[in-house]
């Protein structure tokens, strides 16, 4: 698993120089990221939506919810270590308590009563480590089957598979394995209608979910991409749309007289 | 990462927050009033009226738009080339395009809490107004609320919302490379041709997921 997924990063680093014809400028990588997007559709239609729907059939609403927590618990360990490499003491100090309370009072983590209890999940990954240091913007990356990412989330992602410091809680290496599927059904599941959300709204679903995706991204890293039409957009839109302006209404108080 | 994205894509639903009377004079009332009356139609839904109640949440929440100067935005530079014509088939082929999406991802995340904060940050001339919330939906794993921002301006009638921003992702100019890459290819007229071929394909009011 490690080396498979480091392998497959490499290589898909490696492509960097072949790319071409790029739209965006923080999409270099477009024609192979579009390759890789539709893979990831045909396998994601073929076996994981499948695979979510009848996940979702077979099992109540509750047991869902235990099975996210459980795997939200892992990732607060993991969190929390990045939370360490960020020099955040607070918020590593934050996901331990975390941890330490899900895994008991919580039953190892079936049910997540830090959050209620007032402890914020932040989930930080080794991608938000490599933000925190420097890395802020990142070209766009769609890694195969996990979908989209940057190339430093990408690397982050590879270091979180690698350097997992939960996978030694499982007690074998299949039952490890078992557990990266079932976590990935559950993260499916709650995702199902996503697809079909963007099949709506897009008129063309890659660049809506990567134009997503990175707004999204930069907020969370603390770069927020201001195309908000903001004083602080490089575009004006009042100079596009001039703002109606009628001193009649301005000038009178509304039914102050219609009142009467 | 995909969840989020997925809430921020579904938060379309946070266009129902945004309506209200026309004449509400701040635009944190015109917000939270409208909010409330949509969740409050949204319960009226007993499954076999579906339709009819989608149909009043639409007529309430659409005239709280200004649907032109959203596209004006998600455009961008390219709409000072477009003719008045082109820009009224712009605007309405991009409203219904926003009003479908908003209406079948609004069916499946009825369930969620809104909670409009109560200070508008407004521009030094007043003119604009930013109103923050937070919507939690029910089930989400972590019990994160998605942050759901409306930026409004003052018109003559009101208070008018023309971009909506999730998790500082625009819904509106999410759109600005998709129109600017189409225009670039086929002109003005072949992002028309494009929008209204995608609006022709689905049926106007769309089934709940």
């Amino acid at each position: 698993m490690k080396l498979a997924s480091t392998v497959l990063l490499a290589a898909v680093l490696a492509t960097t120089g072949c790319a071409s014809a790029p739209t965006s400028p923080q999409d270099p990588l477009e024609p192979m990221n579009r390759a890789v997007y539709r893979f990831n559709d045909v396998a994601d239609r073929a076996v994981m939506k499948p695979l979510a729907q009848g996940y979702r059939t077979v099992t109540p609403q509750p047991a869902r919810t235990a099975v996210s927590n459980f795997f939200g618990n892992l990732r607060d360990v993991q969190s929390a270590l990045n939370h360490v490499l960020q020099a955040e003491p607070e918020r590593a100090l934050n996901d331990v308590m975390r941890v330490a309370i899900n895994s008991t009072f919580g039953l190892f983590g079936l049910i997540d009563i830090a959050t209620p209890a007032g402890l914020k999940s932040y989930k930080a990954g080794f991608g938000d480590t490599l933000a925190r240091w420097g890395w802020k913007s990142s070209s766009y990356l769609v890694l195969p089957l996990l979908g989209p990412s940057t190339v430093r989330d990408g690397l982050g992602t590879a270091v979180n598979i690698a350097a997992d410091p939960t996978g030694e809680a499982w007690p074998t290496h299949t039952s490890r394995s078992v557990g990266i599927g079932v976590n990935a059904v559950s993260v499916r599941e709650r995702l199902l209608g996503m697809e079909k959300t963007v099949e709506e709204a897009a008129l063309d679903p890659y660049s809506y979910t990567r134009d997503a995706y990175l707004a999204l991204r930069a907020q969370q890293v603390g770069t927020p991409q201001l195309n908000d039409g903001s004083p602080t957009d490089d575009l004006d839109i009042d100079e596009l749309v001039p703002v109606p302006t009628d001193p009649a209404t301005q000038a009178v108080p509304v039914d102050a007289s219609a009142a009467q | 990462m995909m969840k989020r994205l997925f809430i921020a894509l579904a938060a379309f639903v946070g266009f129902s927050l945004a309506a209200a009377h026309a004449e509400s004079s701040n635009p944190v009332d015109l917000v939270s009033d409208t909010s409330r009356q949509v969740l409050d139609l949204l319960k009226k839904d007993d499954g076999k009226n579906s339709r009819q109640v989608r149909a009043q949440v639409e007529a309430l929440v659409v005239p709280k738009f200004d649907f032109k100067r959203m596209t004006a935005l998600a455009v961008g530079r390219g709409w000072r080339d477009a003719t008045p014509d082109q820009q009224a088939e712009l605007s309405s082929q991009f409203q219904s395009l926003l009003t479908r999406t908003y209406a079948s991802t609004m069916w499946r995340f009825k369930q969620a809490q809104i909670d409009v904060k109560p200070n508008a940050t407004l521009t030094p001339d007043g003119r604009e107004a930013t109103v923050r919330s937070e919507v939690l939906l029910p089930n989400s794993a972590d019990k994160k609320p998605v942050s759901v921002d409306y930026i409004l301006y003052r018109t003559p009638q009101g208070w008018r919302v023309y971009n909506v921003i999730v998790e500082g992702a625009s819904l509106v100019t999410v759109y600005r490379n998709q129109f600017n890459e189409e225009i670039r290819k086929n002109g003005i007229d072949g992002l028309i041709k494009v929008l209204r071929t995608k609006n022709d394909s689905v049926p106007p009011v769309a089934r709940a997921g």
